[in-house]
């Protein structure tokens, strides 16, 4: 027992005391910190695919700085972010960290800020982005709701039910939206129905909507809650248009929605979806497109900048980014730090989703 | 080297919840799953107290106290009732009841989008801004509680606590109170953890629900099954193997593609073997 304790201790120290120095200062590492095991290693792989294919190409260019990224998994746990974060920071001397969602985003931020690391998140709440040193990349939450506000009176709606699972993400949308009612006063929210994130059964929810008669029911779920939703709604006969943000992306049975519209996520340009197919053999995925996003905002961060200061390369992607051609499309930028990625209308049409609005 | 302390940090907290569960499971024999759900309440009433009413972190450990004291006394007295599967099973439904309040409780909690910005603990003026000095402070509430924990286990009320586990029948006909001992034990375990709680969110600077869910009840346990249950230095081996141990997988150099699941296959296997080849934890007392 004592040589096993000893032994933990012994190569715990070891790995920690590492030379730092011994890798060149033209390389710059680059620390993502993805689920990469159990229920969320699907957005990991999809990560580390889009890793091989940017590096491929990007190889091919003559670029001032080389690049390394180290995959780290959190196995979609607070507390091993944290220790992750300092494992980059302290032990690969990394230059920038990568992170997804917004709580995962929330524990690195404070952290990224005071060892003046250079962090880039697909976070949609901008506490995240608070520092110098933060930097959200998402496909805009504020432009997805204000797309949908607008979509949604254009159809003439003026009372809408609420449907969503209760997680960051979602609240965050939710708020915005709240926000965006506060100013335009168009929309009456009758009711906001709030789902777990396994939640199986909707039908009593169903019938608590027909009764409120909404124009529109907003359902902000995910897989594969809303399979399982639209499923109910379609058996119980509800007539309520349902629409979203990026509901139907995640929906498996897209027919369950047909001829129903939908605010997506910028869509991955033809070139992109062509390259990943080419490369992986499946479709793309956000977590992969989103990856190639932010690797390319790093990259043209340093090469632009040419320079491995931090809070310089943080400054020239801030200033400089907007107008950038990304695996998302071309890019813009907000105050505090946010890069986002233009939002679409899509609509399922035989079930396939297709893009209605650019 | 902050990497190290920043996992030393994380041993320090997990090893106040392994003490603090061991003395309702291993010292009792009382298997509670609770133990998620008053990590949360201590960690919640540091990040609210310090964020929104201003308190000081100290001030904050001792809210959570009175709070899972409170809850605990009233859970403690129903759970009191009930044995085996069926006290594991009701102190379960505590744990989900506790994060379906965190997660809804929105105007108190702030629900799923959590607490940002949760200081660092102040004394006389210095603040334990460095987490070398954050984990002394630690440490020294680490050993308080293990400190603690020996004297419960060698005093009397900790005889009958083991005498209760042994058979709750004949200590109750021997005219022991053994409800008033297992509500005891487990108010006592519940402040506990909660001190636990509120070192965890000041150590991690923003909480949110997810933390405190029923696998984290489920995985203290499994830190004093591996470490041995009713022992104090098993709460602390336990935590120690179980903290560390994913970590040193971390280096092993493995391709990053599938690093990750060959580290949980691993990680899985080896304690497989430790249970193989020392069921009873590396320090255990006793054997459910």
């Amino acid at each position: 027992m004592k040589k096993l304790l000893f032994s933990l201790f012994i190569l715990l120290a070891l790995t920690a005391c590492k030379d730092k120095q011994t890798v060149s200062q033209s390389v710059i590492k680059i620390g993502a910190l993805y689920p990469m095991s159990g229920d969320g290693a699907v957005y990991g792989k999809a990560a580390t695919n889009a890793v091989n294919i940017f590096f491929e190409n990007f190889n091919k260019k003559s670029s001032k700085f080389k690049y390394e990224v180290i995959f780290e998994d959190n196995q979609n746990q607070l507390s091993k972010q944290a220790t992750l974060a300092k494992k980059l920071i302290d032990i690969d001397n990394v230059d920038v960290i990568i992170t997804v969602m917004s709580n995962f985003g929330a524990v690195v931020s404070p952290m990224a800020e005071k060892n003046k690391t250079l962090h880039i998140s697909t976070a949609t709440d901008p506490s995240v982005a608070i520092g110098k040193y933060n930097i959200i990349a998402s496909s805009n939450p504020i432009g997805e709701i204000d797309l949908l506000y607008k979509t949604l009176l254009q159809n003439n709606a003026k009372n809408i039910d609420v449907v969503l699972a209760n997680v960051s993400g979602t609240e965050i949308l939710l708020r915005y939206l709240k926000q965006k009612n506060d100013e335009e006063r168009k929309l009456n929210i009758n009711q906001i129905h709030y789902t777990n994130v396994d939640e199986k059964d909707f039908r009593i929810m169903l019938h608590k909507i027909k009764d409120s008669k909404p124009d529109y029911i907003i359902a902000l779920l995910a897989m594969p809650t809303i399979d399982v939703f639209m499923r109910q709604y379609r058996e119980n006969q509800i007539n309520i248009p349902v629409t979203g943000i990026e509901t139907f992306s995640y929906l498996q049975n897209k027919e369950l929605a047909e001829g129903m519209w939908y605010v997506d996520a910028a869509p991955a340009t033809d070139d992109y979806i062509q390259k990943y197919q080419a490369k992986t053999g499946s479709e793309t995925t956000d977590y992969a497109e989103y990856m190639d996003f932010i690797l390319q905002m790093i990259t043209f961060g340093y090469e632009g900048a040419a320079t491995t200061d931090r809070e310089q390369v943080a400054n020239y992607i801030e200033n400089n980014a907007a107008g950038q051609n990304t695996a998302v499309g071309i890019i813009s930028t907000a105050p505090d730090g946010f890069l986002n990625a233009q939002p679409v209308i899509r609509k399922i049409i035989n079930g396939q989703s297709v893009i209605v609005k650019e | 080297m902050e990497y190290l302390i920043n996992l030393a940090i994380l041993f320090s907290i997990y090893s106040m919840l392994a003490l603090s569960l061991n003395m309702v499971i291993g010292m009792s024999g009382l298997v509670s799953l609770a133990q998620a759900a008053f990590y949360g309440i201590g960690a919640y009433a540091t990040a609210i107290g310090m964020t929104s009413l201003g308190l000081g972190f100290f001030t904050t450990i001792l809210l959570g106290i009175v709070i899972n004291v409170a809850i605990a006394f009233v859970v403690g007295k129903i759970l009191a009732r009930f044995q085996y599967d069926y006290y594991a099973i009701v102190s379960a439904g505590l744990s989900v009841i506790v994060f379906s309040i965190l997660l809804n409780w929105k105007k108190v909690t702030n629900g799923a989008l959590g607490i940002y910005g949760i200081g660092k603990p102040v004394v006389a003026g210095y603040a334990f801004y460095s987490n070398s000095a954050f984990l002394g402070l630690a440490l020294l509430f680490t050993a308080a509680i293990f400190a603690l924990y020996v004297w419960i286990d060698r005093s009397s009320f900790g005889r009958v606590l083991k005498a209760l586990r042994e058979d709750e029948r004949l200590t109750h006909v021997m005219g022991y109170k053994t409800k008033y001992y297992k509500s005891v034990i487990f108010v006592l375990s519940a402040a506990l953890s909660g001190i636990a709680g509120a070192f965890f969110a000041s150590y991690i600077a923003f909480i949110d629900p997810t933390t405190f869910q029923l696998k984290e009840g489920i995985f203290l346990f499994t830190i004093i099954i591996v470490g041995g249950l009713s022992s104090a230095v098993g709460s602390i081996v336990g935590a120690l193997i179980l903290i560390s141990l994913p970590e040193v997988l971390r280096f092993v150099g493995l391709p990053y593609e599938i690093a990750a699941q060959l580290q949980q296959i691993i990680y899985g296997a080896l304690l497989v073997l430790m249970m193989i080849f020392k069921p009873q934890g590396f320090f255990g007392k006793f054997r459910m």
